[in-house]
C-alpha cells in the first residue's frame, strides 16, 4: 500500500477542482443577510498564485510520480500537508471582500463547497500514503487546534459553537454515552440470539426474522412505535415513571438504538458460529466437552473475530443513528442539528455533524486496532494450508 | 468390548441402520466399509452417542452406553475424523491435551503422555508449540491420532481418518497406525471406503450396504465371499490381488523353502528380504520375468520362493 495510487490522483483532482472552480467560503456581515462568495485568490491574498500553484505542483508530483522508486522522496508529501487546511481556515476567517464593511463582532464566514472539497482531496491524498490514516488524523487535529487557540474568530462554525458552548460538551457526552451504552447493552443478547440461531434450526428463522424486522422498519417509525407503549407504561406503572421511563426523551431513544444494534451483532455472531468448521465442533463434542465447554473454549474464541467486527459495525452505525435521539428529546448532537435545521442555520447543522463524523471515524479506527489484537490473541493463524487438506 | 444389538436409526423416512448386530472383541480392529450412505459412519457414531439410536442398544465394556453421561462416555473413547477437526486456535500440545485436561490429569502427567505419543507417531517435539495451520495434512492427521489416544482410551473410533491426504502420506500413516495398534492393542472401529485400507488395517472387515451388515470376516477369509452379488461387486474381482499387500514374505515360512540353486548374478543385492510384501514379490517376478525369486534370510541362507507358493498361501488363508 506504500505507493500512492488512484486515491492520490483522485485527491489531487479534488484539490485542483476546489482551487480552480469552487468558492472557498461565504462572507456575511451578520447571521441573517445573504453572503458574498469568497474565492481562493481572495483568501490567500497577494501570494495566491504562488501558494496555490506550488501546492498543486507538489500534490500532482506525488500523485503521478510518487509511484516510482526514483521519486521516493515524494513519500513525505502527505506529511507536509497537515497544516495546510488549518492555515487555509485561519486565512478564511480573516478574509474580507473588497469594498465590504462589517462589524467585526457579528460578521461571519461560512465554509463553502471549495473548502470541503479541498479538505476531502487533502485527506484522500494523505490516506493514499504509508500510515496515511495517521497523517489524515493529524490534519483533523490541526483544524481543531487552530479553532481551540481562537485563531478563527470570524468563522461561522466558531460563532455557532460559542453560542451553544454551554450545552455542547454536555450534548457531546450524552451522544457518546447513548451511542456506546446502547451498543454495550445489545452485545450479550445479540451474541446469545446468534448462538440460539446457530444451535436451533427452528429458532433461526424466527429470531433472525424478528431482528431483521427491526432493521427494516425505518428508524424514525421505530421511534414512533416505541413511544406509544412506553407512554402507556409510564402512565400506568408509577415505578417506571419514577425511573425516568417516558414516551419521549432518553428511554425510547435508548431502546430503539439498542434494538437497532441487535441486527449487526446477532447476524455477525450467527455467521461467526456458522463459519467454525463442523469437524472442529464435532470433535469437541466427541471428545467429551459439555455444550458449555464447547462454547467457551471452541465456538466463542473461533467466532470472536467475526463477532467483534459485528460490534464494530454496530458502534459506527449507532454513533450516526444516535442523531435521531435529538428528535424526541433524547439529546446528543442531534439536538443541535435539529435546532439548526429548524432555524435554517446550516452552520449549526454542520457544527453538530462534524463531531458525529469524527466520533464514528475515531471509533472505527480504534476498534480496528483492537481487531488485530483480538485475532492474534485468539491465535487463528491465517495460513493457506488448511488443516487436514 | 463393544456389542451392538439390533441397533436401528432412521432419518425421517431414510433408514440409516436397519437392525445391526455386531460384536467387536477387545483389542481388535474392525473396519466398516461400504458405499457412501450405507450407514457406516452413523454406526460408528452410535457407539459414542454422537448419534442417538432409535432402537436396540450399544454395550461398551459390559455397560449400555446410555448408562453413561454422554460426556463421561466420550472421554473414554478416542475419536478421530476426516479433516481431523484440530482446534485451530490451540497449539499442537493443547490439542493433544484436551481430553486429559477434561479428565483432570496433572500437567506433569500430561507432559509425559504427550512426549510418548509424539514419539510413537514420529513427530518431533518441536511441533508442540505449532498451530494446526502450520502443519501439513499428514502431520495434522498424526496429531489427530495422538489427540484421540491422549487419555489412553480403551476404545478408538476413526471415521475415514486418512481420507483427505495424498496416497503416499496415507500409506505412511497406515503403517504408523499398524505399528501403534500392534503396541497398544486398542479396540478400534475404523470407517473407510477404501478396500485396500480395510485389508491393511483390519482384523475383521465389516461390509455394509443400505444399513445392513452383509459380511463380517477376517480380511483373508475371502473363500465364498466373492461369489454373490453386492460383496463381490464392492470388494471387486481383484480382491485376492489386493490382499497380497497385507502379508509379508515372512508369512510363507521361508525357512522351510528349498535353497536357491542358481548363481546370483547381482550378488546378494538381487535377493529380496522377508519384510517385502507379497504384492511387491509378485510384481518383482513380473519385472524380472521369473517364476522364482531368491530371498535372503536372517541366518544368511538364500532360499527360493516360487509363484505357486504365493498362490497356495492365499488359498490356505482364505478358508
Amino acid at each position: 500500500m506504500g505507493a500512492p495510487s488512484l486515491k492520490a490522483r483522485l485527491g489531487f483532482a479534488l484539490v485542483a477542482w476546489a482551487l480552480v472552480g469552487l468558492p472557498m467560503g461565504t462572507f456575511r456581515p451578520n447571521r441573517v443577510v445573504r453572503g458574498t462568495p469568497l474565492g481562493w485568490d481572495l483568501v490567500l491574498g497577494e501570494y495566491a498564485f504562488v501558494l496555490g500553484g506550488g501546492l498543486l505542483l507538489l500534490m500532482g508530483a506525488y500523485a503521478f510520480l510518487g509511484v516510482r522508486k526514483r521519486f521516493r522522496v515524494l513519500g513525505a508529501v502527505p506529511w507536509l500537508l497537515p497544516l495546510v487546511p488549518a492555515l487555509l481556515l485561519v486565512r478564511l476567517s480573516a478574509a474580507v471582500p473588497l469594498g465590504m464593511e462589517a462589524d467585526p463582532a457579528v460578521l461571519r464566514v461560512s465554509l463553502g463547497a471549495g473548502f470541503w472539497v479541498f479538505l476531502a482531496g487533502v485527506l484522500l491524498v494523505q490516506s493514499a500514503g504509508r500510515r496515511g490514516g495517521w497523517a489524515a488524523g493529524l490534519t483533523g487535529c490541526g483544524l481543531l487546534v487552530v479553532a481551540v487557540l481562537g485563531q478563527v474568530p470570524h468563522l461561522a462554525l466558531y460563532r455557532e459553537f460559542m453560542n451553544v458552548r454551554a450545552n455542547f460538551a454536555m450534548e457531546l457526552r450524552r451522544h457518546l454515552v447513548l451511542a456506546l451504552v446502547s451498543v454495550l447493552v445489545a452485545v450479550v443478547p445479540g451474541i446469545a440470539i446468534g448462538y440460539w440461531c446457530y444451535r436451533y434450526e427452528r429458532a433461526k428463522e424466527w429470531l433472525l426474522g424478528a431482528v431483521n424486522l427491526f432493521q427494516v422498519i425505518p428508524t424514525l417509525s421505530l421511534l414512533g412505535l416505541v413511544m406509544i407503549p412506553l407512554t402507556i407504561l409510564a402512565r400506568n406503572v408509577p415505578l417506571a415513571a419514577e425511573l425516568g421511563i417516558k414516551g419521549i426523551g432518553f428511554a425510547p431513544a435508548f431502546l430503539v438504538l439498542t434494538l437497532y444494534c441487535l441486527l449487526p451483532i446477532t447476524a455477525n455472531a450467527y455467521a461467526g458460529f456458522e463459519q467454525v468448521e463442523e469437524a472442529v465442533v464435532d470433535s469437541a463434542a466427541a471428545m467429551g466437552m459439555t455444550p458449555r465447554q464447547i462454547f467457551r473454549s471452541v465456538l466463542f474464541p473461533l467466532a470472536l473475530p467475526v463477532i467483534y467486527s459485528g460490534i464494530r459495525t454496530a458502534v459506527t452505525q449507532n454513533i450516526g443513528n444516535t442523531i435521531l435521539a435529538g428528535l424526541i428529546g433524547g439529546g446528543g448532537m442531534g439536538a443541535l442539528i435539529f435546532l439548526g435545521l429548524s432555524q435554517s442555520a446550516s452552520d449549526l447543522v454542520v457544527l453538530g455533524t462534524i463531531p458525529v463524523v469524527a466520533m464514528a471515524l475515531a471509533a472505527d479506527g480504534l476498534l480496528k486496532l483492537g481487531e488485530g489484537y483480538w485475532t492474534r490473541k485468539v491465535g487463528v493463524v491465517d495460513d493457506p494450508v488448511e488443516t487436514g487438506q | 468390548m463393544i456389542q451392538l444389538k439390533q441397533v436401528s436409526k432412521s432419518y425421517g423416512s431414510q433408514r440409516a441402520l436397519a437392525g445391526i448386530d455386531l460384536e467387536i472383541p477387545q483389542g481388535e480392529c474392525a473396519v466398516l466399509i461400504g458405499p457412501s450412505g450405507c450407514g457406516k459412519s452413523t454406526l460408528l457414531k452410535t457407539i459414542n452417542r454422537m448419534v442417538a439410536v432409535d432402537g436396540g442398544e450399544v454395550v461398551v465394556d459390559g455397560k449400555r452406553n446410555t448408562d453413561y453421561a454422554p460426556e463421561v462416555l466420550r472421554r473414554q473413547i478416542g475419536y478421530c475424523i476426516q479433516g481431523v477437526g484440530l482446534f485451530p486456535h490451540f497449539t499442537v500440545r493443547e490439542n493433544i491435551a484436551v481430553v486429559p485436561r477434561l479428565l483432570g490429569w496433572k500437567e506433569r502427567e500430561i507432559d509425559g503422555r504427550i512426549r510418548r505419543l509424539l514419539d510413537m507417531s514420529g513427530l518431533p517435539s518441536s511441533y508442540l508449540g505449532k498451530k494446526p495451520g502450520q502443519l501439513s495434512g499428514g502431520e495434522s492427521q498424526r496429531v489427530g491420532v495422538c489427540r484421540a489416544l491422549a487419555a489412553d482410551p480403551p476404545v478408538l473410533l476413526m471415521d475415514e481418518p486418512f481420507g483427505a491426504v495424498d496416497p503416499l502420506t496415507r500409506e505412511k500413516l497406515q503403517l504408523a497406525f499398524n505399528q501403534i495398534q500392534e503396541e497398544l492393542k486398542k479396540t478400534v472401529v475404523f470407517v473407510t471406503h477404501d478396500v485396500e485400507e480395510a485389508i491393511l488395517l483390519a482384523d475383521r472387515v465389516v461390509v455394509m450396504n443400505q444399513g445392513r451388515i452383509v459380511s463380517n470376516k477376517a480380511p483373508g477369509k475371502f473363500a465364498g465371499l466373492l461369489e454373490e452379488g453386492f460383496v463381490k461387486s464392492f470388494l471387486g474381482n481383484e480382491y485376492p490381488l489386493r490382499l497380497l499387500k497385507r502379508y509379508s514374505a515372512k508369512a510363507l515360512h521361508l525357512e522351510d523353502k528349498p535353497p536357491w540353486t542358481n548363481p546370483l548374478q547381482g550378488g546378494a543385492g538381487e535377493c529380496l528380504t522377508q519384510e517385502t510384501n507379497l504384492k511387491e514379490v509378485l510384481s518383482e517376478m513380473m519385472r524380472r520375468n521369473e517364476q522364482a525369486l531368491p530371498f535372503l534370510l536372517q541366518d544368511n541362507r538364500v532360499v527360493q520362493v516360487e509363484y505357486m507358493d504365493i498362490v497356495h498361501h492365499l488359498h490356505a488363508v482364505s478358508k
